[in-house]
């Protein structure tokens, strides 16, 4: 396919002598949304790193085309910064040694502000923000970068639900317009109901990559989560429906039942 | 829209002239303000009615160190606040991280060797970018871990061992130095005083301390940018490396050049930055100019109280160190309450 801008080939990962990433294979054309799911250290992160080159992969290769932008979990500055000044570091890579941003990283910087909601925030400092704001203004952040490619590591993880909702549905838009997304998340309906693609990260160190409607299956969510999940049909939801976990149920059913 | 505080600013330009005026006319020798200011401005206005030794005290005496204060204080002061953000915490300062004992050392050996002047200036310097970075080395900051708790503690280990290393340098050069001469001078010199300020070591120290924080003030936004960790920041496109080098760089010269011309003076470069951005904040664009003015005024006060507040001349090192603990105290209060809570 011609208009491929991320592709992984046969990437795998080991810190020391645990492995955690093997043989994973994903194509991204240009506009892909795709969701990253896995259990806790089944390796999200990492690949999330490794494809924004971060972090060279112990095997496999990437190939990646334009600008790549990585939005992590957390940003911890070390000393007190604004804001609007977490954004402005989007345009780093515009500023030369020496120089400061201009007229024009300010408007940016606003401009990415005002996309998240959260142009009334631009004075505060940003530690003194809930963890859910400090996400939104990371994402700000990587949005005035004007990166092509944006991964994103569990962008709503501290999020309530209209920050979700907001953030999906900007990670939609932005999709729409042509930059490729790439996000890690532990909710199965976020990519069932935004993502065009899925990669699932088994505990095994296995892998799956395609339509989210195709691959995560009852099956497939029950292993990766290793809980019973259902797929559920809602009125008001596209024909993927929703999937949800069934706690109360003992772990060893499941692997008689779906495996 | 974070206001830029241009009150601020107006406010340290305009109180600078006024601590300078006041430490001119203080002293066991006082001057009424009036006459310095007809005698700092005989070059336009002409001769008055001042004694020949009140000119002497004001033009000779007093103004030499009030600018060497100022240029040294200014220069500690941005040093430290660069130093916060290149290693990520708001606790690093030159003394405490060991680059004044380094330069100290260096200054020491020099004289032993060859003597003042120039020699000395180049050998603090020398020493003091080599303690740089061999703290920089041992608090592992090139791998961003200085952030929490663990790496406040590391830094500060890391320091404890250069200043060690260096401190023990300095006492062996002692033992060895020609106890008629040399040893009086590098005791002297080692105390930490800007009693022997005069123009030369003003024109000796502005050009090194000027071009070290005009460096540290065209990197001012991306120093701010290496806050947020070397991964993170080279994410961004921060030519992180690049930024640190010349950071460093900066920071070396100016501390090792206010080494070599006052001797060790700690502590400035940790209080003046946290008093500036907790009255005037830390919005990148001021921050640095603000430190800069606050530390020149801050470093004119202290060495006036010097020099007035006994008898006899109480060291200046002493007495910012003095200032500078219960400040120092506080922020580990509060960093330990933030890593707790």
């Amino acid at each position: 396919m011609a208009d491929i801008v991320l592709q992984g080939d046969g990437i795998g990962h080991c810190y020391g002598a645990h492995t955690v990433l093997r043989d994973v294979r994903l194509q991204l054309p240009r506009g892909a949304l795709c969701a990253l799911m896995g259990a806790n250290g089944a390796g999200k992160s990492t690949l999330l790193k490794i494809l924004a080159g971060q972090l060279a992969p112990s095997v496999g290769q990437v190939g990646r085309v334009g600008r790549m932008g990585f939005v992590p979990q957390e940003v911890h500055p070390a000393l007190p910064m604004s804001v609007l000044e977490m954004v402005l570091l989007g345009r780093a890579g515009g500023v030369s040694l020496l120089r400061t941003p201009g007229r024009a990283d300010y408007a940016a910087a606003r401009d990415a502000l005002a996309r998240v909601e959260a142009t009334h925030l631009a004075g505060r400092t940003f530690l003194s923000l809930s963890g859910g704001e400090r996400q939104l203004i990371v994402l700000a952040r990587a949005l005035a970068a004007n990166a092509d490619v944006l991964l994103l590591d569990e962008p709503c993880a501290a999020m309530d639900w209209h920050n979700q909702a907001l953030t999906l549905q900007l990670l939609a838009e932005l999709a729409a317009d042509g930059m490729t997304v790439v996000f890690s998340t532990h909710a199965p309906q976020h990519a069932l109901e935004f993502a065009s693609h899925a990669s699932l990260l088994f505990a095994d160190g296995t892998h799956a990559f395609g339509p989210p409607d195709q691959i995560m299956d009852e099956a497939a969510l029950s292993r990766l989560y290793r809980v019973p999940v259902r797929r559920v049909r809602l009125e008001g939801l596209p024909d993927a429906g929703t999937a949800v976990p069934v706690f109360s149920k003992p772990l060893m059913e499941i692997q008689e039942s779906s495996l | 829209m974070t206001p830029t505080r241009p009150l601020a600013t107006v406010l340290l330009l305009a109180a600078l002239p006024l601590i300078a005026l006041f430490a001119l006319a203080a002293g066991r020798y006082a001057i009424d303000p009036g006459t310095v200011l007809r005698i700092l401005s005989a070059p336009l206005l002409g001769q008055g009615d001042w004694s020949p030794m009140q000119e002497s005290v004001v033009q000779g005496v007093r103004l030499p160190r009030v600018l060497l204060a100022a240029l040294v204080g200014a220069g500690l002061a941005g040093a430290g606040a660069a130093l916060q953000a290149l290693f990520r915490n708001p606790l690093a300062e030159p003394q405490l991280l060991g680059v004044s004992s380094g330069a100290a050392f260096g200054g020491v050996l020099a004289l032993l060797i060859v003597g003042d002047g120039w020699p000395l200036v180049a050998s603090a310097l020398l020493w003091g970018m080599l303690s740089l970075f061999a703290v920089y080395w041992l608090a592992g900051a090139r791998h961003g871990q200085a952030a929490h708790g663990g790496g406040t503690v590391l830094l500060v280990l890391a320091g404890i061992v250069v200043n060690a290393v260096f401190a023990s340098g300095v006492s062996l050069i002692k033992l060895m130095a020609d106890p008629q001469n040399q040893l009086p001078a590098i005791i002297f010199w080692l105390m930490g005083s800007l009693a022997a300020a005069d123009y030369p070591r003003l024109l000796l120290a502005l050009p090194c301390i000027g071009l070290g924080l005009l460096l540290l003030y065209g990197l001012r936004f991306h120093l701010m940018a290496l806050a947020v960790g070397e991964a993170d920041a080279r994410s961004l496109g921060v030519p992180v490396a690049r930024v640190r080098v010349l950071a460093l760089l900066a920071v070396g010269v100016i501390t090792a050049s206010s080494v070599a011309v006052c001797g060790v003076v700690g502590w400035v470069g940790l209080v003046v930055p946290h008093l500036v951005r907790m009255s005037c904040g830390g919005d990148h664009r001021r921050f640095l100019l603000h430190t800069v003015l606050a530390g020149a005024g801050y470093l004119i006060l202290v060495d006036t109280l010097a020099r007035t507040l006994t008898q006899m001349e109480i060291p200046l090192g002493a007495l910012t160190a003095l200032l500078g603990a219960p400040v120092f105290a506080l922020l580990i209060r509060r960093l330990g309450g933030a890593a707790n809570g």
